[in-house]
Formats: structure tokens, sequence, C-alpha cells
């Protein structure tokens, strides 16, 4: 090889390295902006890997203290307000989809409860993965929630105020819709926006059928296994203003994470696990003792 | 985005036009006031007999359930807070919460007929006269 032959090829080589290095250094995502797939109260960005199972089951206690709580019911501890139980899927990386039954908990201003019984249907769609290296500066994803009562409809005179009276199949449903847009500031330290809406189909009256929201959540790393968490969900509507007995549902909490678990307990005014029933139905009221224990427990299956 | 998330997401879309097909914004009527005109209940005479049957039995409201719901005194306490207010009349379409509750046993009614509630309601209206 002559000396020019060498040089030539060398420096295109090293320069092509080097060009393979930062582009490959722009595709770098980042994973695992939560760790979980829900903060306290609300979704996360997160979906679940292709072909993952998440068995999760949800728990809201009685209020702590308040009217309802105290020692008369051990703080809370010998009622239940919510509970959920089922499982979600990674169909693909970014599509999840899950299926959970929930009790309902959701009571309007009046004190007349919303849909019980219910099945939800979950579908979460990642759009974009946050990059590092001046990629993408945010993770999106779509989360839609589908919920249907079976409750047993109430027929006869006395029952025509109650959403339980189902003048119709359709008012057995709400849906909620929303955006989740996350950053992973640093390795310890996550924090999510989420626009959405949410519509009931029937609602009591005077209410209104459809409201926007917005909730923000933030996780921060303390340990390898150890997190902190908050959240809160803001409806954006006249009849859910402060001093019309609605509340922003509120919820700190703080989780593990084990091999193959994770474990969250938290403290929340939210008396319901679903969107669909804690966004238009929180009436409980931090400053009145009106929060709860809670806790989630995930399980993920490889399939 | 790969083909079959392409693929899901026109699936998604497609469910989310179904359900905006599904979509209703109705609203129900005002909660209707029991007439009292010709009501005026007491405990001893109209209000007991529907305790009894409903509440006040054996593994519920007489030695199980807080209260005990067979005499006036200990039923005093659950309608001076509202309570017993708010769980027969107002969350009564709960199936848990609302009282009669729906696992209540087979030999006791899980809900309370209308006339039953109009004299609930008269008698709490009126100031729950023993």
């Amino acid at each position: 090889m002559t000396q020019n032959g060498t040089t030539t090829p060398l420096y295109l080589l090293v320069l092509a390295v080097l060009l393979g290095s930062i582009s490959l250094e722009a595709q770098e995502q980042v994973y695992r902006i939560f760790k979980d797939s829900r903060v306290v109260n609300i979704h996360s960005p997160e979906t679940l890997p292709k072909g993952r199972l998440d068995v999760r089951i949800s728990h809201r206690f009685g209020d702590i203290a308040g009217d309802n709580g105290g020692f008369a019911t051990f703080y809370g501890l010998e009622t239940a307000s919510d509970v959920s139980i089922g499982a979600e899927y990674g169909v693909s990386d970014a599509l999840t989809v899950g299926l959970y039954r929930a009790k309902g908990a959701g009571v309007s201003v009046e004190g007349f409860p919303g849909l019980r019984q219910l099945l939800n249907g979950v579908g979460k769609l990642r759009l974009a993965r946050q990059e590092e290296n001046g990629g993408a500066p945010l993770s999106a994803t779509l989360m839609g929630l589908i919920s249907l009562s079976t409750q047993e409809k109430l027929e006869g005179a006395g029952n025509e105020a109650s959403i339980a009276s189902f003048p119709n199949f359709n008012h057995r449903m709400a849906s909620h819709i929303q955006l989740i847009l996350a950053r992973k500031f640093s390795d310890g330290f996550s924090l999510q926006v989420s626009p959405g809406y949410t519509h009931r189909n029937l609602v009591p009256f005077e209410d209104k059928n459809g409201m926007f929201s917005v909730s923000t959540g933030g996780r921060i790393q303390v340990t390898r296994t150890f997190g902190l968490l908050a959240d809160a969900v803001f409806p954006l509507i006249d009849s859910r203003t402060s001093g019309s007995g609605y509340f922003p549902a509120i919820g700190l909490g703080f989780e593990f994470e084990t091999s193959g678990h994770i474990f969250q307990v938290n403290l929340t005014n939210a008396t319901a696990l679903m969107e669909t029933d804690f966004i238009p139905y929180t009436t409980t009221d931090w400053t009145e003792g009106q929060f709860r224990l809670g806790f989630t427990i995930s399980r993920l299956f490889n399939l | 985005m790969k083909i079959s998330e392409i693929t899901a997401f026109y699936l998604l879309s497609w469910c989310a036009v179904l359900l905006l097909g599904s979509c209703t914004s109705d609203q129900l009527p005002e909660p209707m006031v029991a007439d009292c005109e010709m009501n005026a209940p007491t405990y001893e005479v109209e209000v007991k007999p529907i305790i009894d049957e409903s509440c006040a039995y054996s593994g519920c409201h007489l030695d199980s359930s807080p209260g005990r719901f067979d005499n006036y005194n200990g039923l005093l306490p659950y309608l001076q807070d509202n309570t017993f207010r708010q769980r027969v009349l107002i969350q009564r379409s709960d199936p848990t919460t609302g009282m009669p509750p729906n696992f209540a046993p087979s030999n006791r009614p899980l809900d309370l007929t209308p006339e039953q509630l109009t004299i609930i309601e008269c008698w709490l209206n009126a100031g729950f006269p023993e």
C-alpha cells in the first residue's frame, strides 16, 4: 500500500465511525421514565414490552380521619372504598391493552352514587419515546379507558334520578382519553403532564357530560429499588371549581420494585380507582381528613 | 412505527369511532321530594317494622354490623349524623353501601319498596319522631 493509499481510507474510516457514533447516540432512547404504568391515581407513559402480562390488584381503604374515619373504622382499614383486579398485556412494545373489574366508588356532591360494578377496558399507545442528545425531548403516550357498569338496572318509581336507572344501555358507559407527555430529567427525577377528556353518557341532575382535565405527576428515585410518587388531577370545568364540593384527586405514594413485582403504597383523597370515576366524582377533601391508604400490587409475567 | 403497530393504531381508531357512535349526553331528572302532607309516620308505628325486617336481624345491625337497630336509642346516633339518610335514601342504588345491601340474606329484602322509602323520608324530614 502506498502512503497515500493508507491515509485516505483511514481518515474516511475514522470519520465514518465518528459520524456513526454520533448518529447512534442521537437515537439512544430513554427507557422507564416511570417504573410502573401508573403514578398514584393516573397512568404513566409506560407501556409493556411485547409479550409481557401485568396482573394488578389495587385497593383504596376508607377515610383515615373525618366523619367516616378515626378509631371507629380503625382509620379506614375496616372499610373499602374501591377495589380493582385485572391485567394488561403488551401486544407490541408500543401497544398495551388491559381489562379490569372495579367496584366503583365516586359520588356526586349531593351524595348520589356514580357508575358501579365496572368493567374497564384500557388501551395505551406509545407515540414517541424520549431520546438523548438532541432527539425527541419527551415521551408521548395516548391512553384510552372505557368503563361499562354491569349493575342491575333499577326499575320502578322513585329510582328515576338514580344513575342505575339506566334509561338505555349506553347510559352504563363512561370514557376517558388522555395524552401523556413525560420527561426523565435525570436518573432520579421524572415528570409528566397529561391533558385529558372524560365523557359520561348519563350524569346527575344539572351536571355536565363532558369535562376536560389536566393532570400532572412526578417520581423521585431514592434508591435503586425505592421511589417516591405524587400526582394530581384538576378538572377544567365550572362545576368543579373551588367551593363546588368537588376536589382535585391528589395522591402521594412510594413504591418498591423487586424482581417481577412492583408494590406501591399511597395516600389519596380519591375514593375511586378508574379515571372515569375519580375525575368527575371526587368529593373528598384532604383538609377534612378524607384521605385514605391505598396500595397496588403488580406482578409481571412473560408469556 | 412497525406495520403491526400502525394496524393496531387503526384498530384503536375504529374503536374510538365506535365509542363516539355510542356516546350520549343525557342528564337525570331532578330528584323527587316525597309528599309528606298526608304522611306523618312515627318510629313505633310505621318505621320500626320496616327496620326490623330490613336492617335489625342477626348478622346485620343487631349483632354484627355497626349499631343495634332494634330500638330507637340504638338508631339515634345514625339519625343525628345523617348516616341513616345517606345510606338508606341517597346511596340506595349503590350495591354495597346502599342499605339494605345487595348481599343481604335471601330471606331478607334487597331493596325497600317505594312506599317504605316514602315513609322513611317523611319520618326523617319530620325529625324522626319516636
